[in-house]
């Protein structure tokens, strides 16, 4: 078992962590004022390859795997979880191409993607409930060569920024058949509707994605018809889990980081507060939630890597850690006494993003579903 | 053996007119001179000399090395440090003095490196030791660091307003000593030329001469630095900065107090989100009344200031300012 | 064109913390980073390198963890790194950190430019880039916020306390590089991979055909003799209560020196 990271990874690390320290830092309070993430901001991780890192070598981008992915996510996520959920969606847009695309749509997008030219995203839920895909009424008929999609997608992230969306519709001559549609800027039909107002994520963009009388080519399936349920859930369990785990990792290191640095400065009767068992207790808590969550992720990306199946793992990264990335912030808002809420202190935003964590990407009661039906297996 | 050489001064001047810190140390060197029973140099370079070299006989130096030259009118720093290393080869001068400035900071490391012997850089203190040596004291985090040269001359790069200016002295009578460029060893190969100078738009008021400064750092942030300077204003003084604050571009490298930056002794001095670094406060000569704003009550600052506000500078800062404005 | 960058490792500045019992800096555990303005000369040559064409060489005296500088600036864009690292070399004055990085520059082969920054964030003294042209024999020029190449050679505007002053030399020359000069830009992952292909040498005493007496502490021309205690502080008076009262008092405190308002710093 080796605990380290290879030379890449280092260097990933490194460079993620310089961006988030050095450029993205100063955007944050405008970020969160305006609920807005700058050109400038997206840009500027398009030019450091941010965009790239799961990308095949062959289409211009890093191939770099799983574990690359989490350690990237986590710095900026260190600093702005925000920005690091548009990037985990984009990878995610970007995953069922790579994956189950066609060589035609591998060389159409990928390039570009890679760029940071096309944001990408994922659309599956619906207000019919986003715990259950096969509930999603977006329905697609066939007409010619092309097929037609009605329908609405809720709480889509990057729905108002993405020109290729991946979405899943229901097959109109077979309601059991779910099949991926990529919608492109050669789609007349789809649009972005309503913007929703979150607590947290502030800049990252959630709202509608709405497609009337949608046109898209038979060319623009992944993988096959019916393989709908297969790649989206693929591409949730082991992308979109991971993401959401690596957003966790950010928010965990910035509350401890903060809890610290505020407990050493802070002096009450004569001493710094985390003199107090109390507040050490406390924060042995957070550095081994930071920790444990650490491990599970990437345990589970390193499986990933080695190209066994990880979506149990992922599970529990995803599950542990969005759980602990929220009794993290708050320890850390408890730790500032009335100051950690306060909106001049950044560990307000830590418990508000934490929080949006739980329920992107598959709640807490899905991942235990998930965990537990493969404990059961697994020993009974 | 160096007992009865000259200390040297390398003059600055800007279109004709001694820089300040010539004649700080100027001062100091005469004072250094008078215990070791030495004489001091001063060395001069520019288009016409006359004027300051009378002036700085007057003020009491002992020997002028003048030299003259169109090329020498705008800081070339090739040539002027062929100049200096080539006349320190010549007269071998005990130490040599420059101002810890762009100008003199270039020229005294060419000249360190080209002699082959040691510098200190950014002194705020100079003396000598029992064995006669030249104590260069250079403040740091950890105190004052002391070195000294192993070989001569012994050179320092002194700051801008460590050592006060020295009363005109009437009865000066130094001796000048001119020489032509081209006999100076190396001054003809020059492969720099400077093509032209243009002067920044000045402060009304510099850092230097300030009675009131208020110094933001850090803690300040580049949203709030305006606050910075309503309060300056307000108060009808300047602005000052720590190192981070420079660094960030909130405010220009000329507001910088402290190691690398300016010497200040105002009267009322005002640090806001300032941890109280002494590469910081050695810059700040003692002021009469010090107050801090800092958010964090174990900050150094609080060790120096004369008052201390624990706190946001955020909630304070536009009180004091309405308060200062209204009592204009 | 072939452009040298001296880059020098130092120890992040926010994580330098003294011993409250000693006074003394805590050396151990605090990570390093590349010193920031050499960033800026990195910068600047990486952007001569797309105009001009050429290679940058990126150089630095250090132990043998500077590597990870070394890899950084690689991995930024530079196209091979030296490294100067033996025992030898420990408690370097500037003079004798010169003439190790001038032994070193001269190891990489011949070259059109050396670029520094103007000073380092821990020893900043900014006497490196001068000495360093001085021990090679080449003009320079110090704080430098502009550069370009011109027939002549190097044309650049060098800044000072009174204004600006534009000069020009031949090549081979020196300059040291001030922030304002440029932003750097980050590393760029398909960049970084790169990296680990490039060439990092790493020379030694030997290697750079040195004597100890020319480098290291016996090779400086100065040293530290004592340490003298900083001055006691005045113990600040806290003044807590609601703000309006803080700036009250502060106000009154003011008033009471007497001071004639200058008009402000317009
Ligand atoms: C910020 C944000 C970004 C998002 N981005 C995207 C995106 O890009 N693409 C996308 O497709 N979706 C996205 N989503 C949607 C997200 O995947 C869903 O919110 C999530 O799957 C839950 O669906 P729901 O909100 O409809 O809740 P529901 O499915 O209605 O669940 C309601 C509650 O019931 C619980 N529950 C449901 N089923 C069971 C069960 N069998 N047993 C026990 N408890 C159960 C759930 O855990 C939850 O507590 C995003 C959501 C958020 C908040
Ligand atoms: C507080 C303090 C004060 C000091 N004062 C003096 C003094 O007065 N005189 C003296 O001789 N020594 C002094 N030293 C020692 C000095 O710091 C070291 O000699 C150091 O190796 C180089 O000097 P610097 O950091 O001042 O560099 P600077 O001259 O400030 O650095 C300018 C540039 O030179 C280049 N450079 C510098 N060092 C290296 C390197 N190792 N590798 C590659 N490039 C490099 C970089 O481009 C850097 O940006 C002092 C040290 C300290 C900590
Ligand atoms: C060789 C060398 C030379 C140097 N030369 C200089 C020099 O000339 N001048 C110089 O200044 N530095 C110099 N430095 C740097 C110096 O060591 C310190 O790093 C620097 O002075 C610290 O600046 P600061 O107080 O602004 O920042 P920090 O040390 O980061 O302090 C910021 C302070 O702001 C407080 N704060 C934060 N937010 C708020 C708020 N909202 N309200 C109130 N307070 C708040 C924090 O509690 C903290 O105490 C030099 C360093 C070296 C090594």
């Amino acid at each position: 078992m080796d605990f380290k990271f290879n030379e890449d990874q280092e260097m990933l690390s490194k460079a993620a962590r310089s961006f988030a320290d050095e450029f993205l830092a100063e955007y944050v309070e405008g970020i969160e004022e305006n609920d807005e993430m700058p050109r400038e901001v997206i840009e500027e991780a398009a030019a450091r390859d941010f965009m790239a890192v799961t990308i095949p070598e062959e289409y211009d981008g890093l191939g770099m795997g799983h574990l690359a992915r989490i350690i990237l996510l986590e710095e900026i996520s260190r600093v702005s979880a925000a920005l690091g959920m548009l990037l985990q969606v984009w990878h995610l847009g970007i995953h069922p191409i790579v994956r189950f695309g066609s060589e035609e749509q591998k060389q159409k997008y990928l390039p570009r993607m890679a760029a940071g030219e096309l944001l990408a995203g994922l659309a599956v839920t619906e207000s019919t409930g986003g715990s259950d895909p096969t509930a999603v009424q977006t329905e697609a008929v066939k007409d010619g060569d092309d097929y037609i999609l009605n329908g609405r997608k809720v709480y889509i992230t990057s729905s108002h920024l993405s020109k290729v969306v991946g979405v899943m519709a229901r097959m109109a001559d077979d309601p059991k058949s779910f099949t991926i549609f990529l919608l492109d800027e050669d789609c007349p039909g789809w649009r972005a509707g309503r913007q929703e107002k979150k607590i947290g994520f502030k800049g990252s963009n959630t709202g509608d994605l709405i497609m009337e009388d949608c046109r898209v080519p038979a060319a623009n399936i992944i993988g096959k018809i019916g393989d709908g349920l297969k790649i989206g859930l693929n591409s949730i369990g082991e992308v979109g889990r991971a993401g959401m785990a690596a957003v966790s990792l950010g928010i965990l290191a910035a509350s401890l980081e903060d809890a610290v640095k505020f407990s050493n400065s802070r002096v009450l009767g004569g001493k710094a507060i985390n003199k107090n068992q109390a507040i050490q207790i406390k924060l042995a808590d957070m550095y081994m939630d930071l920790e444990m969550s650490r491990l599970l992720a990437y345990k589970a990306a390193t499986l990933g890597d080695e190209g066994q199946r990880c979506d149990t793992e992922m599970a529990m990264a995803k599950y542990y850690s969005s759980e602990a990335s929220v009794r993290s912030a708050k320890a850390a808002c408890d730790i500032h006494g009335g100051l950690g809420y306060m909106m001049e202190t950044p560990t307000q935003r830590y418990l508000r993003d934490a929080l949006l964590v739980i329920s992107s990407a598959g709640t807490t009661e899905i991942q235990q579903i998930i965990v537990s039906k493969a404990a059961i297996k697994k020993y009974s | 053996m160096s007992k009865n050489r000259e200390i040297w001064v390398v003059a600055e001047q800007r279109q004709g007119e001694l820089k300040r810190i010539t004649l700080e140390l100027l001062g100091r060197a005469l004072s250094l001179a008078e215990e070791k029973g030495s004489q001091v140099g001063v060395l001069l370079m520019g288009k016409s000399n006359d004027n300051l070299c009378r002036e700085l006989a007057q003020k009491g130096a002992d020997r002028i090395y003048s030299i003259e030259g169109d090329v020498l009118e705008l800081y070339n720093p090739e040539l002027y440090s062929r100049v200096v290393a080539g006349l320190a080869k010549e007269f071998e001068p005990g130490a040599i003095l420059l101002g810890a400035t762009v100008q003199g900071s270039a020229v005294s490391s060419s000249v360190a490196a080209t002699l082959r012997t040691g510098l200190t850089a950014h002194c705020c203190d100079l003396s000598f030791s029992e064995e006669g040596r030249l104590r260069q004291v250079v403040p740091s985090l950890e105190g004052y660091y002391v070195f000294v040269s192993h070989s001569y001359p012994e050179m320092a790069s002194v700051s801008p307003g460590v050592f006060p200016l020295l009363p005109l002295e009437e009865a000066g009578k130094g001796e000048v000593v001119n020489r032509e460029l081209s006999s100076i060893e190396g001054c003809l190969e020059i492969k720099t030329s400077v093509l032209s100078f243009e002067k920044s738009v000045k402060d009304a008021v510099s850092l230097e001469d300030a009675e009131i400064i208020v110094a933001g750092g850090a803690g300040v942030g580049s949203a709030g630095w305006s606050m910075v300077e309503d309060l300056a204003e307000a108060l009808g003084g300047v602005v000052g900065a720590t190192r981070p604050a420079v660094d960030e571009g909130w405010i220009g490298h000329e507001r910088l107090i402290g190691q690398s930056g300016k010497n200040v002794s105002p009267k009322l001095f005002v640090a806001v989100g300032v941890s109280g670094d002494p590469l910081h406060l050695s810059g700040v000569r003692e002021p009469e009344l010090f107050f801090a704003i800092n958010k964090n009550e174990k900050a150094a600052i609080f060790q120096f200031a004369d008052y201390g506000v624990v706190g946001d500078y955020r909630k304070v800062l536009p009180l004091l300012i309405e308060a200062a404005v209204n009592s204009r | 064109m072939e452009i040298v960058v001296c880059i020098k490792q130092v120890p992040d500045p926010g994580h330098i913390q003294l011993d409250p019992k000693t006074g003394t800096i805590i050396r151990g555990g605090v990570p390093a980073i590349i010193n920031t303005v050499d960033k800026n000369a990195l910068e600047a040559a990486l952007q001569l390198r797309k105009i001009n064409g050429g290679r940058v060489t990126v150089v630095s005296m250090g132990p043998p963890s500077t590597v990870e500088a070394l890899q950084e600036a690689l991995a930024l864009g530079a196209d091979r790194a030296a490294l100067a690292s033996d025992r030898a070399f420990a408690g370097a004055d500037t003079l004798a950190t010169s003439v190790t990085l001038a032994a070193l520059i001269n190891k990489t082969g011949p070259f059109d430019l050396v670029l520094c920054g103007y000073s380092s964030l821990d020893g900043g003294t900014a006497q490196v880039g001068p000495q360093t042209a001085a021990i090679l024999e080449v003009p320079f020029f110090t704080a430098v916020q502009k550069m370009e190449k011109s027939a002549a050679g190097i044309q650049v505007e060098m800044e000072t306390e009174e204004g600006v002053v534009a000069a020009e030399s031949s090549l081979p020359a020196l300059a040291t590089i001030t922030k304002g000069m440029n932003r750097p830009r980050g590393i760029r992952l398909s960049e970084a991979k790169k990296a680990k292909n490039k060439e990092l040498f790493t020379y030694d005493l030997q290697g750079l055909g040195l004597s100890d007496d020319q480098v290291g502490e016996k090779g400086s021309g100065v040293c530290m003799v004592e340490v003298l205690p900083l001055p006691a502080g005045r113990d600040a008076e806290i003044i807590s209560g609601e703000p309006e009262e803080i700036a009250g008092k502060i106000q009154g405190e003011i008033m009471k020196l007497g001071l004639q308002s200058r008009g402000g710093n317009k």
